[in-house]
């Protein structure tokens, strides 16, 4: 939470939000909601109204964002605010800039790339991308290269969108975006390397956040799709391969064969995935201990 | 204990007692059973309470499911960042496609989990796990520097299991109790005990000024009322959006409300535990018996405590703990140990923080309103699973309440033997940076969102809900108001409309009916104290009456 002064100071400009919020709900249920004659066959006086409890909730928020302005100014807020409003302080904008390396990612994965692009390819670049981050972030200067370099791939992603550029890229070839999108994670990955390579300690945390970014991806997934039968937000090209095996029809058959047969399937691959990266870092100990 | 608190308490005694003694001298009157009367009968309960045990364990996916939730509930609690409502939401969307019983199992085990495992980071790393184990950091931590890391995990394991066991025992004798005087409340009086819920999580969980805090659940209860009208069908602030007809669905809200939020803080500011690795390494964790036998004065206070706070409408086990904690420091014949390593300060925090469990449960499941925020979420899984917690719920789902407690019984037994055998693999994790494993928890809060409804728009409405909550939690508005207020808006809204229908638009009847007019005086008490003047006045008069005396 903040300090009492900035709190005070916020605290009028959320009281008036309120206020504001709680008059514009009043004025369009009492324009709008059914107060009197009827309404899908039921009398609407006012104690039946659908709009009694809405309006005493609307008329609370009023009053109460009334009483909070008043506190807060009566403690000083809109001194302080004034005061912000004058003198507009820039050395806020680290804070803010830690802030929106958090936010931006969130967002664009939830509004730009789970709608468009395959959801294990999507969910694999949120991850790397806020573990990268901020996992490394004490190697110098690293933090905000690698937020500037994500910010502008998410401004450049944004204004493809608008422009309607991945509708017309997947009309041409399905899992365009996919590979796209794919491209980008392996620019911002090597960019990364790029950064870290000569440093022992980061370049392990870099395979560590990999290694944890793509088993988790592989884990959660599959698990969703295979094993409690959720279809993901956008199947793409991944979805696609992993379909292929999943609804052959040898396996097809063994899983109508054997109960408990999609488990012993999901088993195997993730022993397959342990082995893997088992056999990953038996490669990257002997390469430093050859160092 | 607040004042407040204290009323609530006092109030609800009343209540229960000026209901329960008409309905006792009914079953007075009832002829004696054929079976022995009312040892007969509580030898059945107890028949029933063995045999629900034997039917759940026999069951294998049961057994595999307490074990693995159990102990993906320590794993939560233990990690800072991650808290039982969480663990739970999450839970809730993988046991979709369970039956019923395996599906309580598995959110059970994962909120008496939660709430124990807490203790681990507090004791080993100073950080609590969860906000229910910030008492315990006080005295568990110093235990740790002093070599006792061990003991005091002892100590937490076994205070926490003796606290879920009082909690259960508890829960199951006061719940029908609760449940005969519900089943005469009309609407009028699930109207006003709705809403003195909301109000009364605004008024004890304040983090700056209580205004905030009933705003928070105003906010809660407007997001209840979006989508059509339970009684006619009347599309409220859907502004053309079939997706808000349906109303807003408690998960990806709680998703979003408690997931981001933590997963932005977690990120932003992160916790030096890497760096607090010195108190990892323990010898073994000992069940401390004869010191927990030592302080039996204080777990029985302790555990009273906790369920006593757990029943008090979406306070949590956070409160139980301090409150707990505070009584057992002023009460202790050595207050100075406290804070430097005290044994009875671990006892009271994790007994209370546990028996809060049961406290919790019984408004859940006797009246349809949680306890506290994972009671809450543990309210939208058992609607999901076709559970409606309330007075009907014995009648439509015949001996839950006992299958409850057996659950309970089940997870407090799987949580310390879990907490015996594996504390040492679980305290591991506490090394994992969250930086790697918070955006993993972002994965699972969407994907959460989304399997319930296969809806985008529940992934908008997490994300949006998330960001919103965030920026409120920073400026003092608590979440857990917001949740209570979302859970209960229905039912605020559809009780009071039918009070008024069956009244023709009279609040009479709220003075006519004594159980009403107690909740009436309640919110106006409640409402009263915190008005700005209400102190002054008070110190006037008493100072006036100090004079005439």
């Amino acid at each position: 939470m903040l300090e009492n002064k900035s709190l005070r100071m916020w605290d009028v400009v959320t009281a008036v939000l309120f206020i504001g919020f709680g008059l514009w709900a009043t004025i369009n249920i009492l324009t709008t909601f059914p107060l009197k004659d009827k309404y899908g066959g039921v009398e609407a006086t006012w104690y039946v109204s659908p709009a009694l409890t809405p309006l005493v909730i609307s008329a609370l928020m009023v009053v109460l964002g009334g009483v909070l302005l008043v506190i807060a100014v009566k403690e000083g807020g809109a001194r302080t605010l004034l005061a912000q409003l004058k003198t507009f302080e820039v050395s806020q904008t680290a804070g803010m800039f830690r802030f929106l390396a958090v936010t931006v990612p969130i967002l664009v994965y939830i509004f730009l790339d789970i709608p468009r692009i395959d959801f294990f390819i999507c969910s694999l670049s949120f991850m790397l991308v806020l573990m990268l981050m901020f996992y490394l972030e004490d190697f110098p200067g690293l933090f905000n290269k690698l937020a500037t370099f994500y910010f502008i791939g998410s401004a450049v992603n944004f204004l493809l969108i608008v422009f309607g550029v991945p509708a017309a890229l997947n009309a041409v070839f399905p899992y365009t975006m996919d590979l796209v999108m794919l491209a980008f994670l392996l620019a911002y990955a090597g960019y990364c390397w790029m950064q870290i390579r000569g440093d022992a300690a980061y370049r392990e945390k870099f395979g560590l956040a990999i290694k944890v970014a793509v088993v988790g991806d592989l884990i959660i997934a599959p698990i969703f799709k295979y094993i409690l039968i959720v279809p993901l937000p956008t199947e793409g090209m991944v979805t696609w391969g992993f379909d292929r095996f999943w609804y052959h029809h040898a396996v097809r058959a063994f899983r109508k064969q054997y109960p408990l047969g999609k488990y012993a399937i999901m088993l195997g691959f993730y022993l397959i995935i342990a082995t893997v990266m088992f056999l990953i870092s038996k490669r990257a100990a002997a390469r430093r201990d050859t160092r | 204990m607040k004042k407040s608190q204290i009323l609530f308490v006092a109030a609800l005694l009343c209540v229960a007692l000026g209901g329960a003694l008409p309905v006792l001298a009914q079953a007075d009157a009832a002829p004696a059973s054929s079976s022995g009367g009312v040892f007969g009968m509580v030898l059945g309960r107890f028949g029933q309470f063995f045999y629900y045990i034997y039917a759940l364990m026999i069951v294998p996916q049961n057994l595999i499911l307490l074990v693995v939730s159990t102990v993906v509930g320590i794993t939560f609690g233990a990690l800072p960042g991650l808290t039982a409502t969480l663990g739970i939401a999450l839970l809730t969307s993988l046991t979709y496609g369970l039956n019923q019983d395996t599906a309580m199992i598995a959110l059970m085990g994962i909120y008496v989990g939660a709430v124990y495992g807490g203790s681990y980071s507090s004791v080993l790393i100073n950080i609590p796990g969860t906000p229910a184990a910030a008492a315990t950091a006080l005295d568990g931590h110093p235990l740790a520097r002093k070599g006792e890391a061990g003991r005091a995990l002892g100590l937490t394991t076994t205070a926490s299991f003796i606290g879920t066991v009082f909690g259960m025992v508890v829960m199951v004798s006061v719940s029908p109790l609760i449940i005969k005087l519900a089943l005469q409340f009309t609407s009028f009086e699930f109207f006003l005990l709705a809403f003195f819920g909301v109000l009364i999580t605004g008024t004890l969980l304040v983090p700056d000024l209580v205004y905030k805090s009933w705003i928070a659940g105003l906010i809660g209860l407007f997001i209840a009322m979006i989508g059509r009208d339970p009684l006619q069908a009347f599309p409220r602030f859907c502004f053309g959006f079939s997706e808000l007809e349906g109303r807003i669905d408690i998960v990806p809200v709680l998703l979003g409300a408690f997931g981001i939020p933590q997963i932005i803080a977690g990120l932003k500011d992160p916790d030096d535990r890497a760096k607090r690795g010195e108190f990892f390494t323990f010898q073994r964790v000992l069940p401390e018996w004869n010191v927990v036998l030592k302080y039996i004065p204080t777990i029985l206070r302790s555990s009273l405590i906790g369920v006593g706070i757990g029943a008090i409408p979406g306070v949590g086990e956070d409160v139980a703990a301090w409150t707990a904690y505070g009584v057992a420091k002023k009460s202790s014949k050595h207050p100075e140990e406290f804070g430097k390593g005290a044994y009875e300060g671990v006892i009271a925090s994790e007994t209370a923080n546990n028996s809060c469990i049961g406290g919790a449960l019984i408004p859940l499941l006797t009246l349809g309103i949680p306890g506290s925020p994972p009671a809450a979420m543990l309210l939208g899984a058992m609607m999901i699973h076709n559970l409606k917690p309330g007075p009907m719920l014995e009648f439509e789902s015949p001996g839950f309440l006992l299958k409850m407690t057996a659950i309970l019984f089940l997870c407090a037994l799987t949580m310390w033997i879990s907490g015996m055998l594996l504390a040492k693999q679980v305290v591991k994790l506490l090394k994992v940076p969250p930086q790697l494993f918070l955006p993993v928890v972002g994965v699972l809060c969407l994907i959460g969102s989304y399997a319930l409804a296969n809806q985008r728009f529940n992934l908008y409405l997490m994300g949006i809900i998330g960001i919103i909550t965030y920026f409120l939690g920073e400026l003092g508005y608590p979440m857990a108001p917001v949740v209570i207020g979302l859970i209960l808006g229905l039912m605020v809204d559809e009780n009071l409309r039918r009070a008024m229908m069956v009244s023709n638009g009279s609040f009479l009847p709220i003075f006519q009916r004594p159980v009403a007019f107690i909740f009436f005086v309640m919110i106006i008490v409640l409402v009263f104290t915190q008005l700005p003047f209400y102190q002054p006045l008070k110190a006037a008069l008493t100072a006036k009456f100090k004079k005439t005396a």
